[in-house]
């Protein structure tokens, strides 16, 4: 589950800026996703800045994706490059949508096209 | 390489000198590692995305020249103008590159590696001035995650979002 702050302060910043991206990072080991905002969270560092924001030690550990104000599912991070790749593992994507659904920040299921 | 020039700038100033480049660097870090796969795959919206980050580099860029120094340091002042001009000269030259790719694609640009020297130039003008202030260390992360990033925009070969709805 997405901590409801992480939802709710994502939530602040859409309103205050349509514009702004919600910065996402997904732990595969220990299930947690965690969210902030490009602007007002990550300092505008994207998901380095995420990272250290919330005193994450060991960034290999964590894969990395973006969602819009939109509702728009980005699966791209130099995160996932662990991987082999910089779009998010399709089993890490399987894990990770369902809870943005259910976070209400995504409307449909991840694709790919 | 030349001298930092802490003995020449106030506390404030060179804090403020200090913050400023390292907060620039970190905005690179963030512009690039989200906008080249954006010029790729179309997500976030790479126009809109690196306008507004431009916008607010380009004001970083302003901070750090001007930064003032004690009586008797103008010329340490006019080196960190020198180097603030090539800061701010290398963000006009990035951008440009990165829109220009944008405009000749229609919207998704090809692998925007011509920006590669661009790139490796606004980091390294960054981290020379934080050295000269007296830490240039955010910098080359920056440039070390751009450069990373930019290396592995071919992985990204179908855009990879999902639509809302």
């Amino acid at each position: 589950m997405i901590p409801p702050a992480d939802v709710a302060d994502l939530r602040a910043a859409f309103r205050a800026n349509p514009n702004d991206l919600g910065v996402g990072l997904y732990n595969p080991t220990t299930g947690e996703v965690r969210l902030g905002s490009f602007d007002a969270v990550t300092q505008g560092r994207g998901h380095d800045g995420l990272a250290d924001a919330l005193g994450i030690q060991d960034n290999t550990e964590w894969r990395g994706f973006l969602v819009t104000a939109g509702g728009q599912f980005i699966p791209v991070s130099h995160f996932n490059l662990p991987d082999g790749a910089l779009a998010l593992a399709p089993a890490h994507e399987a894990a990770v949508v369902p809870e943005l659904r259910q976070s209400s920040l995504i409307a449909g299921m991840g694709r790919r096209p | 390489m030349t001298e930092p020039v802490t003995k020449a700038v106030e506390a404030d100033e060179l804090r403020l000198a200090l913050l400023a480049s390292a907060k620039l660097a970190g905005l690179v870090e963030g512009t690039l590692s989200i906008g080249l796969p954006a010029l790729v795959t179309g997500a976030p919206k790479p126009g809109t995305f690196l306008e507004e980050r431009f916008r607010v580099m380009d004001a970083f860029a302003v901070v750090l020249h001007y930064v003032s120094g004690r009586p008797g340091g103008v010329r340490d002042v006019l080196r960190l103008r020198e180097q603030s001009d090539r800061v701010s000269a290398a963000l006009g030259h990035l951008r440009s590159q990165l829109f220009a790719s944008l405009a000749l694609a229609g919207g998704v640009a090809k692998l925007p590696e011509a920006a590669r020297p661009s790139i490796i130039e606004l980091c390294d003008a960054i981290a020379e001035f934080g050295r000269l202030v007296g830490d240039g260390g955010v910098a080359a992360r920056a440039k070390a995650t751009a450069l990373k990033t930019l290396d592995s925009l071919g992985t990204l070969t179908t855009p990879l979002t999902s639509a809302a709805g």
